[in-house]
């Protein structure tokens, strides 16, 4: 007997049914040429549809991610790749052996992964569903485009209906097996029979129908193509066509858009399973309409405590990349004021344990809370209800998408209902933990659910990041127009005024003085850009030949920067002692372009009136330099100093003083200290109340 | 009389050499916003010529003018609520749709894009004080 439960309002079928109330939806496919379904009216009807197949069908959906290592490697399908038996056939197979990518076999799963993008590829600017496969099988799968590249894959899992499931009268046609079965015919009767009367036998059944027809073939998908297509011209077999695929769709979507009007009356009680259905839907949804996506994430979470009977979720993420954090993402259960205290914490050592803790097995486990008490988001939680009675769950759901672990943390606030001992987990132990106060249908559901959120939350982040690189692109580009434009436009109006002798021959002087350096900043800006430009392209190459004698770079580097200097009264000054230096083999050019940029930078973000002190040493060690740039400025924060060198970034501190600059002088920095192994070390130290001692101490090994 | 205009420029060699091409003006410079807001609120302006992009002052919080690329409308902004009448022109590079009309939205009367040259200032200028002349 099925369970019954009254749910919150799920957010994004609010939004629909406010929008689609009476069966009024848009056509499936637009005459123009669709964006992929994230774009324009896509969004809807994916949802749409999301929440029609799931009810419908009572049908699993599935997310895949796409690495975009994978894309990299798949050519551009031609036409001919559009309808492809191997394709297909590979779908279904790798649907239903799809693995996580914890799992060991990664020939398989890379197998997988390839034949799911080729053929979403291949699908790309055709119709965004996919259609009915030789073997009898029905199913969809839909790419998930952010900026026109495929992050991931929503599909339906390529096997038997659940039993008491409706499948329509000629939703699965009958006769649509491409041959003529030449096994066994009492077996091929029964198999008839069962594909007729039993659903349990149709997944079965389709993979044994591939494998004969491979067996007919030699395995030449080519020749079977060929075969089924004559087949199917001289009517010998009702074929399935996309045609017929996109009306099945277009019944769907009508059914869906009925069970919404329903909906409205009925107060969102839902059976059980349908429960799962739901919140997969609003999980898929939670992608195509970013908007709220936390809040469709907790809804989701909300409806997995109550079926799973547990008492909190915690959704937690960490970042290898960026910053050693664990980060609060959504919550339910808790109380809502002990969020905020949650939301970001810093810590080492005790994280890196805790997390290879986890990243030890994929199932669920618990987690002695006590333990790890140092990191303050579980110590929390560990005061508030895990003292001495209880410990959470722990359930990863992926990470090794994008430098990201996604897991939650699952809780049951009553002893009672906790019907085990506790488990000490070993890092290496892969063999699953039962976690027995969970029911074990709840159990499978949870590590289903708990996957495919982990991928919708990377997927999620990943769009968030393209967006924060396409404005970081823009923003890019004005200040390229206004590094460049600035220069010209100050030279011209300059030689204008020359030539029209506006002025005095002491403030002509002047002007031709601040000519030069304009066109010295134009010039550095030139070299700059071309330095990066080799850099993309894996062109670079550095000329180690010619000794460079330092003090002399410094000296002329100093002489060019001299009126910008002058411009805020900097005095650069340089260690005399550098004089007394051999020559060193460096890239001249580049070692000038370097120390160019280290001194603007000085100069841009020094407080006026100040100095700049390049020193150095020899490092007798290394049988290297050291050189050090100091200048009297803003503070450099520890959390940007690694990010300062990353190609665009820009500090935000560093803004405030100049709001011009492209940020990528540092990267040409990084790049030539690499190319040398030596390292760049960055201290700000302050030395008054808000002005900030900012030392950048370049080492390059044996100079 | 020559019409006074105030110049608001933290590139200070184009703010000296606009001044020196600009002679039919009285070009009061200002190399930052905190100095223009100053001899806006001190001085009779006949116009303000405004950078858009520009350190932010203090009182300016930087997220709201991207730090610093939109510090020009923030000032228009507070220069317009100042003196309702008088003319200001924004000097810009941006492309923007989306600032272009926080430009417009701040109460300029004119964006000049960048590269500026003075018979294209002293156009505009003109433009903008017949209009103001019209409108008396």
């Amino acid at each position: 007997m099925s369970e019954t439960l009254y749910l919150a309002a799920p957010p994004e079928m609010e939004r629909l049914l406010r929008k689609y109330s009476g069966g009024n939806i848009p056509p499936l496919f637009s005459d123009q040429e669709d964006e992929g379904l994230l774009g324009g009216k896509g969004e809807d009807l994916l949802n749409i549809y999301l929440a029609g197949f799931s009810k419908t069908y009572n049908m699993p959906l599935h997310l895949f991610p796409v690495l975009s290592n994978h894309i990299d490697e798949i050519q551009e399908p031609s036409e001919d790749d559009a309808l492809n038996y191997e394709n297909v056939r590979d779908l279904i197979l790798s649907c239903e052996n799809f693995r996580s990518p914890e799992k060991s076999d990664t020939s398989l799963e890379d197998g997988c992964r390839q034949c799911l993008e080729k053929h979403v590829l291949s699908l790309k600017n055709r119709n965004p569903i996919a259609y009915m496969c030789y073997a009898g099988m029905i199913g969809f799968a839909v790419p998930v485009y952010v900026a026109d590249k495929v992050v991931a894959i929503l599909s339906t899992q390529y096997r038997k209906p659940k039993e008491g499931a409706i499948w329509p009268a000629g939703f699965i046609k009958q006769d649509c097996c491409q041959l003529p079965l030449t096994v066994n015919d009492s077996e091929d009767e029964i198999s008839l029979q069962n594909w007729h009367g039993n659903y349990e036998n149709v997944w079965n059944e389709s993979k044994r129908r591939i494998r004969e027809c491979e067996k007919i073939y030699g395995f030449k998908s080519s020749e079977l193509l060929k075969g089924v297509n004559e087949r199917v011209k001289n009517k010998i077999l009702d074929e399935v066509t996309p045609d017929d695929v996109e009306n099945i769709m277009v019944k769907s979507l009508i059914q869906a858009s009925e069970y919404l009007s329903d909906l409205l009356n009925q107060n969102y009680r839902l059976e059980k399973e349908s429960i799962v259905g739901w919140t997969r839907a609003e999980m898929g949804s939670a992608l195509s309409t970013v908007d709220g996506f936390w809040d469709k994430i907790r809804w989701c979470l909300e409806n997995l405590v109550r079926l799973i009977g547990i008492d909190y979720i915690l959704l937690i993420s960490y970042d290898r990349k960026t910053l050693p954090s664990l980060q609060l993402h959504c919550h339910c259960g808790l109380p809502e004021e002990s969020a905020p205290a949650m939301q970001y914490d810093f810590i080492s050592g005790q994280l890196d344990n805790f997390i290879s803790k986890i990243k030890a097995s994929e199932r669920i486990q618990e987690i002695d809370l006590l333990k790890y008490r140092e990191v303050p988001i579980l110590s929390e939680l560990y005061n508030m209800y895990g003292k001495g009675t209880h410990y959470p769950v722990l359930t990863i759901s992926s990470d090794k998408f994008d430098n990201r672990m996604i897991f939650m943390v699952l809780g049951k606030r009553n002893p009672a209902s906790r019907r085990r001992m506790m488990i000490e987990i070993e890092p290496d132990n892969t063999s699953a933990i039962p976690a027995n106060w969970l029911r074990n249908d709840d159990q499978k559901h949870l590590i289903t659910i708990a996957r495919e959120l982990g991928i919708i939350v990377h997927v999620f982040f990943s769009i968030k990041k393209i967006q924060e690189t396409k404005e970081e692109q823009t923003n890019l580009i004005e200040s390229v127009a206004h590094d460049l434009k600035t220069p010209i436009n100050n030279i011209m109006l300059a030689a204008d005024n020359l030539r029209n002798a506006r002025m005095s021959p002491e403030r002509a002087s002047r002007t031709i003085n601040g000519v030069v350096t304009q066109l010295e900043r134009l010039n550095l800006f030139a070299q700059k850009a071309w330095m990066l430009e080799q850099i993309r392209q894996n062109e670079l190459t550095y000329n180690d030949s010619e000794s460079v004698d330092v003090y002399k770079l410094l000296s002329e580097c100093r002489d060019t920067m001299s009126d910008l200097a002058a411009d805020k009264s900097i005095e650069i000054r340089i260690d005399p002692e550098i004089e007394k230096w051999r020559s060193v083999y460096l890239d001249i050019e580049k070692l000038a372009l370097v120390v160019m940029n280290l001194i603007q930078n000085g100069i841009k973000y020094s407080f006026p009136e100040t100095q700049i002190d390049i020193s150095g040493w020899k490092d007798v060690v290394n049988s290297g330099i050291v050189l050090t740039f100091a200048n009297e400025g803003i503070q450099i924060h520890d959390t940007e100093k690694d990010r300062i060198f990353e190609r665009h970034y820009r500090s935000k501190e560093a803004i405030k003083t100049d709001p011009t600059g492209s940020g990528v002088g540092l990267v040409l920095v990084k790049e030539f200290v690499d190319h040398y192994k030596g390292r760049i070390d960055i201290r700000s130290i302050e030395i008054r109340f808000g002005r900030f001692l900012n030392v950048f101490s370049l080492y390059l090994p044996g100079g | 009389m020559k019409k006074r205009v105030l110049l608001i420029e933290d590139d200070k060699f184009l703010l000296e050499q606009l001044q020196i091409a600009m002679e039919d003006y009285e070009i009061i410079p200002a190399s930052s916003a905190v100095l223009g807001m100053e001899l806006v609120n001190k001085m009779e302006l006949d116009a303000v010529l405004l950078d858009i992009m520009m350190p932010p002052p203090d009182d300016i919080d930087p997220e709201i003018v991207g730090y610093g690329r939109t510090t020009g409308v923030e000032i228009c902004r507070k220069i317009r609520n100042l003196k309702p009448n008088l003319p200001i022109i924004i000097l810009s590079v941006v492309r923007d749709p989306g600032i272009l009309q926080r430009i417009n939205e701040s109460g300029a009367n004119e964006i000049l894009n960048k590269p500026v040259f003075p018979g294209k200032i002293s156009e505009i200028l003109e433009k903008v004080f017949n209009e103001r002349l019209i409108g008396q």
